[in-house]
Formats: C-alpha cells, sequence, structure tokens
C-alpha cells in the first residue's frame, strides 16, 4: 500500500507560445500553461501502482501562479490528494530553489513511499529537479524509467538508456522519473472530473513551508534572455562533384545543427 | 462577464466556464483527440453505417452520452450549459455531424426527454443501457405523409383491454440500423383520441416502443448522402401490442411533450453546429495563410478576409445564443421540476424558451452550410478533396438544413408566433 | 575566503570527454587555469593515458571495481570528494542519461547551479561561464550565467569536436575518492531494444514520396534511419495510390515535428508540408531543381536519392563510427 507523491510542473504550452515579431522575444508571460507531458505520465504510473497493490496518490506543484485547474486535473485522473505551493516569488527560481521548496513541501506532506517525477519538464527540458530532489532528501534514484513494478518494498525499474536497458532493484522510499514511453495517460471520464471536486486541494505560501525569502532568491543559474530561433528556412544548397562530396557536406552541416547528436 | 437580461427580473447571464466545465471539456478534447480524429472521421464517412460501436462504448465511459439525465436515473445530471459544450466539442470532433447527430441529438436530447416522461421499466430496460452504450434510443417523429405536420400524423393507438395497440408507419428515422444491431427503441407518436379540426395537436400521446417488439418491422436504411456513420431508416407498426408502462408522459399530451423533446434536440444540433464552424475554420485558415497566389497569401486577399471575418462573427453570435439558450433551459426545468409541472416555468416559459431554441436550430445548420462551402471554395481543388472534411461536413449539416429535427421554415414560423401572436401562425 | 581554480572534465564515455576537452581548453585559456580530465572507472588505466593526447593539462584517475556498473552514486561520492577539495570553477559532464542524472544530484550536493545540454559556451566580462541552449521544446533560444560556483554544464555528443591528437606530455595521476556505494542494483543489462515510439514524436523522421520506384527501396530509408535512430514515413500517394502503406505523413495523415527531417523524392507539396512544418531541419532530395520542397528547406540537395541515400549511409557509418 504505498504512499506515492508526484511532482507535477504547471509548465508552459511551448506548442502556444507567441513571439514578438519585432523584437524575436518570446511571449512566455501569456502563454497558457498546463501539466507538463513527462508528469502526467508519472502521475499515471502512480494511479496504476495505486489501481495494482493500493496505496495513496498525491499530486503536488510549486507554482508562481494558481495552478489549482491543473491539480484539479490531476484529481480527476486518479490523485487523492492534491497540494499546491504558490507563491509569486518563485517565479524566476531555478532548479536549486525550486527542488529545494519541494523537499521542504514533501516533509510536511508527511511520509512516502516513492516519489516519482517525469524525466524533465515539456518547457525547459534540463531534467534536474527529481535527481536534485533525491539527493536532498538523501533518497535514492532511478531515472528514465520507462517500465515499474513493486516487490514486496523494493521498485523493480527498468530504464533505456544510450547503449543499453537496465533493470535496476532499489529499497523504497526512493525516486523515480519516468519517460513518456512509460505509460499512456489516461483521459478522466466526466464522472471522474465532477468527483475530483470534492477532493482535498491545499495551498501554501512559502511562508507555510518556513522557507525564507533570502533562500528563494539564492539562485545558482540566472536566464539572460530567451529569444525565438529565426523562422526562415535556410535553404542552403548542397552541391558537389559526387555524391559522397554532398553526403560529407550535408553531414557535416548538420552536426553542426546539433540534430545528428545525443 | 455579466449582461442584464430582463430589466424587471433582474437576472444575470453568466457564461463564464466554471472550473468544472473547463475540466470537463478538456476532458472530452482530449478523448476526441484520441479516438475521433480526422483520419476516422473520414474512414467513418467513407465506411458508413453502422457507427462504430466502440466508439459509442468509448463516449458512453467518458460519460458524454445523455449527461444531462439525473445521477438517480444513470446520467450525471449535468446542467444543459455544460452539455452544450459537450455537443460544441463532439461537433468539432466529427463535423460530418454523424455523432452529434446519433448521440447528442437523438440520444441526449431526445433520451433525456424520454427519461423525463417514462416509466420504471423503460428506464431499466432501455433508458440505461443507451447512457451505458450498450444500446440505442431515438426519436420516431416523420410518417411518410409528413414530417413538419406533427398533429397531421396517422400513426394511431387504441387501447384494447390493458394494452395499446400501435398501428402506422414512420420513416427518415435516425439510427434504426444501429438499434436493430445493438436493441433500443424509439419515440413514437399516436393518435389516441378524435382529431379536433381547430386543434389537432391535442389526443396525441407518446409511447416508447422497442424496436424488437412483435409487430415492428424495419425498413431497409435509405443510401444518405451526408453523416453516413449514422443510418437513417423506418419502421412499419403492424399492431405492436404495449402495455401502459410503455406510454411516455400524459395520455393525450404527446404533443407538447414532443416540444419538449425537439427543444432538446435542437439545443444540442445549434451547439453541435457551432463546433462544426469553428472546425471548419480552423481547417481553413492555415491553408489559406500558407498558400499563395500572385505573390500574396490568400488570406491576405479582402474578398477571402471579409468572408471569414462574417462567418466567424455569425459562429460567435451563435455561440453566445446557444449559451444562453442552454442557460434558459436550465431555468425552465429547475422551475418545472419532477414531475414535470409545465405551469411552474415562471421565468421563461416554455414558448420562449422554445423561441430561441428554434433561432439557433435555424443558425447552426444554415451557418456551418455556408462556412464549409466558402471553405472549399477559398482553398479551391484541395478543399474538394477528401483530405479535407469539408464536403462531408457540408454533406452532413444538410441534413439539418433540409429538416432533419424540424423544418428550417417551422423555425420561422415559432419565432413569428413569439414575436406577433398566435392568430398570425399561417397554418395549424 | 577559498578560490575556486580550474576546468574540469568528466564522462563515463571518454570519447565524449576528448570532445569536452576541446572546449575545456578554451576555457581554460581563457581564464588562464588549469585543465583536467577526471577519469573513473574500472581497468582503465590504458584509456586513462590515452586521454594524454586531448590536450588536458593533467589526468585525475581513480581505478576501483565499484565504478564496474557505471552508477550514478560511485561517480557522484568520488567528484564530490574531489570537487570539495579542489574547488574547480568549471566542471563539464558528459551529457548522457547517466551523466545528466550525475550532474543534476552533484550540482544539488554541492548547493550550485547547473545548465544541462549547453549549445554553446563562453566566458563573460565577469569571468563566469555563460551557456546557450535550446528551451519551449525548440521554439526557444535561452542564454544563462552562473551566479555561483563550481559551474556545472552539461554536454552532449559531438557538440565539440574532438581536438587533433597531440605528442604533448600529461601527468596521470590517481587520486583517493570516496567510494560511495550505490543504493540501487543493477539486476540485468540487457542490448537496447529500438524504442518504438510514434513517428509523431520522433525526433528523426527519414520520408519516401513519389520518386521512390519500389517499396523494396524503403530499404535503403530504413538503413538510414535505424543509423540515425530515427523513423521512416511516406507520402500519401505510396499509402493511397500505390497502397504501399496504411498511414502516411500530410495534413490529413501524420503530422511529424523531429528535429530532424529527411524528405526523398518528394516533390514537396502542399499537403505533405503541413505535416512537417514543425520540424526543426529540413533537408530535400530530390532531382527537379523545381520541386517546391526546395521552397521549405535548410538544405536543399538536387540529386538522385538512390545515390545520394547510400553515399549519406557511408558517410555516416564513418562518423557516428567510434
Amino acid at each position: 500500500m504505498p504512499r506515492i507523491i508526484v511532482c507535477l510542473k504547471y509548465a508552459i504550452d511551448v506548442s502556444q507560445i507567441k513571439v514578438d515579431s519585432a523584437t524575436r522575444k518570446l511571449l512566455t508571460a501569456d502563454a497558457p500553461r498546463k501539466i507538463s507531458d513527462f508528469d502526467k505520465n508519472a502521475l499515471e504510473e502512480a494511479i496504476r501502482i495505486k489501481e495494482k497493490h493500493g496505496g495513496e496518490v498525491i499530486a503536488l506543484t510549486v507554482s508562481s501562479e494558481s495552478a489549482s485547474s491543473a491539480l484539479r486535473e490531476a484529481l480527476a485522473m486518479g490523485a487523492d490528494k492534491a497540494f499546491l505551493v504558490q507563491d509569486s516569488a518563485v517565479q524566476n527560481s531555478d532548479t536549486l530553489v525550486v527542488s529545494q521548496i519541494l523537499a521542504e513541501a514533501v516533509k510536511k506532506v508527511g511520509s512516502f513511499d516513492i516519489i516519482i517525477c517525469g524525466e524533465a519538464s515539456i518547457d525547459s527540458y534540463s531534467g534536474q529537479v527529481g535527481p536534485r530532489l533525491a539527493e536532498i532528501l538523501g533518497i535514492p534514484a532511478v531515472t528514465y524509467a520507462h517500465r515499474v513494478g513493486l516487490e514486496g518494498n523494493a521498485i523493480i525499474a527498468e530504464r533505456i538508456l544510450e547503449d543499453c536497458s537496465e533493470v535496476v532493484k532499489v529499497k523504497m522510499p526512493a525516486l523515480l522519473t519516468v519517460t513518456k514511453e512509460i505509460n499512456e495517460p489516461r483521459v478522466p471520464t466526466l464522472m471522474d472530473v465532477l468527483k475530483a471536486s470534492r477532493k482535498e486541494l491545499v495551498t501554501w505560501t512559502l511562508s507555510d513551508l518556513g522557507v525564507s525569502k533570502e533562500k528563494v532568491e539564492a539562485i545558482a543559474i540566472q536566464v539572460l534572455e530567451v529569444s525565438a530561433p529565426k523562422v526562415e528556412r535556410k535553404r542552403i544548397k548542397i552541391e558537389g562533384e559526387n555524391p559522397k562530396e554532398i553526403a560529407e557536406k550535408l553531414v557535416k552541416a548538420l552536426i553542426q545543427d546539433g540534430v545528428l547528436g545525443g | 462577464m455579466h449582461f442584464q437580461v430582463n430589466g424587471e427580473k433582474n437576472m444575470v447571464f453568466d457564461f463564464t466556464e466554471t472550473e468544472e466545465q473547463k475540466l470537463i471539456v478538456k476532458a472530452v478534447k482530449e478523448w476526441c483527440e484520441r479516438n475521433l480524429t480526422a483520419l476516422r472521421v473520414r474512414q467513418m464517412d467513407d465506411k458508413g453505417h453502422p457507427y462504430p460501436k466502440d466508439i459509442v462504448e468509448g463516449l458512453a465511459k467518458l460519460g458524454v452520452i445523455m449527461g444531462t439525465v439525473p445521477q438517480e436515473h444513470g446520467g450525471l445530471g449535468l446542467d444543459w450549459k455544460t452539455q452544450a459544450l459537450i455537443a460544441e466539442t463532439i461537433g468539432y470532433y466529427d463535423p460530418t455531424i454523424a455523432t452529434a447527430a446519433g448521440f447528442m441529438a437523438v440520444e441526449t436530447g431526445w433520451g433525456y426527454t424520454i427519461d423525463r416522461h417514462c416509466s420504471e421499466t423503460v428506464r431499466e430496460k432501455y433508458v440505461k443501457p443507451a447512457i451505458r452504450g450498450e444500446k440505442f434510443i431515438g426519436i420516431g417523429a416523420t410518417e411518410p405523409v409528413g414530417g413538419s405536420d406533427v398533429a397531421g400524423h396517422k400513426t394511431t393507438a387504441k387501447m384494447e383491454g390493458n394494452e395499446w395497440v400501435l398501428n402506422g408507419e414512420k420513416t427518415f428515422i435516425s439510427g434504426t440500423e444501429e438499434c436493430k444491431m445493438w436493441g433500443g427503441g424509439y419515440w413514437v407518436n399516436a393518435r389516441t383520441g378524435p382529431l379536433v379540426p381547430e386543434a389537432p395537436h391535442r389526443n396525441i400521446t407518446a409511447f416508447f416502443v422497442p424496436i424488437d417488439a412483435d409487430g415492428v418491422e424495419v425498413i431497409e436504411p435509405y443510401k444518405d448522402s451526408g453523416r453516413m456513420a449514422i443510418s437513417t431508416g423506418g419502421f412499419v407498426l403492424k399492431n405492436v401490442r404495449l402495455s401502459d408502462e410503455y406510454r411516455l408522459g400524459e395520455v393525450g399530451k404527446g404533443f407538447y411533450h414532443t416540444m419538449e423533446g425537439f427543444d432538446n434536440a435542437r439545443l444540442m444540433i445549434g451547439a453541435s453546429c457551432a463546433g462544426v464552424i469553428r472546425r471548419i475554420l480552423d481547417d481553413a485558415i492555415p491553408y489559406i495563410k500558407e498558400r499563395k497566389v500572385f505573390g500574396m497569401p490568400l488570406a491576405k486577399y479582402e474578398a477571402i478576409q471579409f468572408e471569414l471575418a462574417e462567418i466567424y462573427m455569425e459562429m460567435e453570435a451563435l455561440k453566445l445564443m446557444t449559451m444562453k439558450t442552454a442557460w434558459m433551459q436550465d431555468i425552465r426545468y429547475a422551475e418545472e421540476g419532477l414531475p414535470v409541472k409545465v405551469s411552474e416555468a415562471k421565468t421563461f416559459k416554455p414558448t420562449e424558451v422554445a423561441k430561441w431554441i428554434s433561432m439557433i436550430k435555424w443558425k447552426g445548420p444554415f451557418l456551418a452550410l455556408k462556412a464549409a462551402e466558402k471553405a472549399m471554395i477559398w482553398l479551391g481543388a484541395a478543399g474538394y478533396t477528401k483530405e479535407y472534411l469539408f464536403e462531408a461536413a457540408w454533406r452532413g449539416v444538410m441534413s439539418y438544413v433540409v429538416g432533419a429535427e424540424g423544418g428550417q421554415n417551422i423555425q420561422k414560423i415559432v419565432i413569428g408566433r413569439e414575436l406577433l401572436g398566435k392568430e398570425y401562425v399561417p397554418y395549424k | 575566503m577559498s578560490t575556486f581554480n580550474g576546468v574540469w572534465v568528466f564522462s563515463e564515455n571518454l570519447d565524449l570527454t576528448a570532445e569536452m576537452l576541446s572546449k575545456g581548453r578554451e576555457l581554460a585559456d581563457k581564464l588562464q587555469t588549469e585543465l583536467a580530465a577526471i577519469v573513473l572507472g574500472h581497468n582503465i588505466k590504458e584509456q586513462a593515458e590515452d586521454l594524454a593526447a586531448y590536450g588536458a593539462d593533467k589526468i585525475l584517475t581513480a581505478d576501483n571495481p565499484i565504478f564496474k556498473n557505471l552508477q550514478v552514486e560511485p561517480y557522484l561520492g568520488a567528484l564530490a570528494d574531489l570537487a570539495t577539495k579542489h574547488k574547480p570553477q568549471i566542471l563539464l559532464i558528459g551529457s548522457t542519461r547517466r551523466g545528466k542524472e550525475l550532474a543534476a544530484r552533484l550540482a544539488a550536493r554541492l548547493q550550485t547551479g547547473l545548465i544541462p545540454d549547453i549549445v554553446k559556451l563562453e566566458i563573460n566580462e565577469e569571468k563566469m561561464l555563460t551557456a546557450t541552449r535550446i528551451v519551449y521544446g525548440g521554439n526557444g533560444i535561452a542564454v544563462q550565467t552562473y551566479k555561483a560556483k563550481p559551474q556545472i554544464a552539461t554536454v552532449p555528443p559531438r557538440t565539440f569536436e574532438k581536438p587533433k591528437p597531440s605528442d604533448k606530455k600529461v601527468e596521470v595521476i590517481n587520486v583517493e575518492v570516496k567510494l560511495e556505494e550505490s543504493k540501487a542494483e543493477v539486476v540485468e543489462v540487457k542490448p537496447v531494444e529500438a524504442a518504438k515510439t510514434r513517428i509523431e514524436e520522433a525526433k528523426i523522421v527519414v520520408c519516401g514520396g513519389r520518386g521512390v520506384n519500389k517499396k523494396e527501396d524503403f530499404k535503403m530509408f530504413e538503413e538510414l534511419a535505424n543509423l540515425l535512430g530515427g523513423q521512416i514515413g511516406g507520402t500519401r500517394p505510396l499509402a493511397e495510390d500505390r497502397k504501399w502503406f496504411s498511414e502516411w505523413v500530410g495534413l490529413s495523415g501524420k503530422k511529424v515535428k523531429p528535429d530532424l527531417y529527411i524528405g526523398c523524392g518528394i516533390s514537396g507539396m502542399i499537403q505533405h508540408v503541413a505535416g512537417i512544418r514543425d520540424s526543426r531541419v529540413i533537408v530535400a532530395i530530390n532531382k527537379d531543381p523545381n520541386a517546391a520542397i526546395f521552397e521549405v528547406a535548410d538544405y536543399a540537395v538536387v540529386g538522385d536519392i538512390y545515390q545520394i541515400i547510400p553515399a549519406l549511409i557511408e558517410t555516416l557509418k564513418q562518423t557516428l563510427k567510434r
């Protein structure tokens, strides 16, 4: 009967960001937000574990905005309780600060067996919060899991790495980050949506968690600017004496563009 | 946002979506994105009826079919505003309007009305299974002698002992093949008393006729030109014997109950058409922004932009009218209560609601037809192909223009009656 | 008050370490500080020595069976220990999945900042590191800087080129490190099976159109796609008319948004282009110099796909070989 905390990011819906055509600045403040895609996979996995083994699923979000609609959606999908740490002060927080706030929230939520996060967020895709949170809480982490099962008081997870896939066993409490291949998040039924209105959604401020202003402002990474990449297609002609030369030129260009890597 | 509706009544019309409604629409949208893809809808239209059972079961599990039926009766107890938002979404994802026709207009609109007037037996055997996506219940109103002239219909029901015996024929009925395959039944009106020439709508009683009842003969479906995924057929009633448990509502009041059914179905049609139009514009706009002719994108030409602006304007008007109509319907039903007391609807009389219902039933299909036609013209040859759903949408909504759920001219008669008075109705 | 000095480079993949050393050298020179490569592994003495050719001033190595399974905690314990003792100002970690997890945990342990998957690295006027990376699913380019030390960044493979090997003499120093056991047990290691993602989510898509003569010719697209870890697709005529496939990439079919799209023998009709326009980089190969697809391509190759694709496959095999 595991108690599972799922960390959900109220992320920018990257498909809906508009660009100021004059300055090429991204108008992220106006962009709609949603539960980060991979976090939905995390939530779905937690619910499936609960359906199989019993227990409780708790959704947790830290946001500068009112993310209650996202948490209500999480409750509709099957979370039992939701906690929102909402404070405008976290608007410029980096992952160092956010993971510390999450750790305080997790401590306030209470005991847990598993924490599940998405492999990374859809907007910044840095993949740090999960491992950072595990480090702060002093628990092991298994990242990039695409299959998860429970065996007694241990988690068995399969993760895909560049050169192999590993099956790993770790005792609870532990943190998992999951890939989108792990499952397809369910669409709640309308009955689930109606029931979600009656489930518990608690909102906390940073002072409720005992997190000081200084702590929030002690960021280690500062964003200097975010701009839109150039939209026009380059229309570069790749020519050569023979196919081999053309192929080499093309591959070189693609490597430089960074589309053949990672 | 608030609007003053009627100075002396001090009512406010707040149509901002609640958080719950937003989540409901989101869930329906996500389900449709996965299950009513453009490709699937195209395949459904190309293949034709019967309507895919797996989609019906999915819709039922989602909870969109007959969502307004009270929870105690197996529904979700949603209000009509929410159900209208759901219908708009269904119209968006299936612009051929087959899904909205069968499951918003017929099953939700008429199914809700059947539930309001039926016995516990009919509810258990037919309404609840339909909500679960197991059976199909619909409306059998039109007769070979005509559609609009409901009071002039020829089907009769005579009491023999403690049974009603029905004779007659209904044609151009939606979903007969699905009903025959899955089980279910139809709302059927029959004359149960003498025809009063000055008041032909009196002495008509409504019944629920199970499709597999003895004496019911289902007629082969027509070859429709649109909304291909749902069948249009008919059935003949030859001495069909029904216990009184299969009567819907009060004896002799069938006509009024039927008008109520049309109200609900037409509300669903207006809402669905708003979704169809929104879809057509969403599909057409990227093309006209992209496609260049004489060095300029199509969208930059005023001729096209102006037509787009008009259709958009009218669509937004349709959406607002639909929400207001749904709001009025909710208040009317709340006041009428259950068992239905029509006289209790004081804030918005049923006839006033009917006026608004007719307005959106008239406006929706015509505007959707225009949007589909214009989209094809803007896109040219590409819009004429089956890569897009414009032509399928045109063929589908045309069914509502030619008269499904009520002739378009009848809608104008209803509006005229409310504006001018009963004595100005040109015919009874 | 202790100062931070030195540019360090680490990856469990030594080829990636070598690549990072080229940038590391540039950063170290700008900061007038030392460049060190950290090598942690089991029985890696020879590979550590081979690294000497790539420009580091010294190579710190710890050889222990604890590093055998390439798990995070042993690397974490060792690097945290070394970083706390020697205080490097910059630490570049190879951006593999293991590396990203390691870097994040290390940054948490050292209470510092991490910028992952960088595209560009520079030293600014305040002598701090500034990094450029792609955000918002490809819709944004972010420039970020550090406010704490050590400054940790993860570097994806092939971001930098391996330096030309030199025969400069480099010290290989065996260091004592804290040995931290992993709390997770590796039960099984399997060869990787191609993840079956939907083509709409694929990062690389190779598409064939009417310029393809036979269905069997798709084998070369498959080979190309497999090399790149991508997926193949076809245009609508190949599905509807030729009945080669049941699905297609295009407006009425599947819409793709890969990092790299390669269209082979595709004319570029608007219905197909509508399905690929969100691709980050579009490469088009077509015999017809007037093909519409060249209007929306980043790289246009006027040529015969039956010659270009095999050449591309050969070149990639060479390039991706380690």
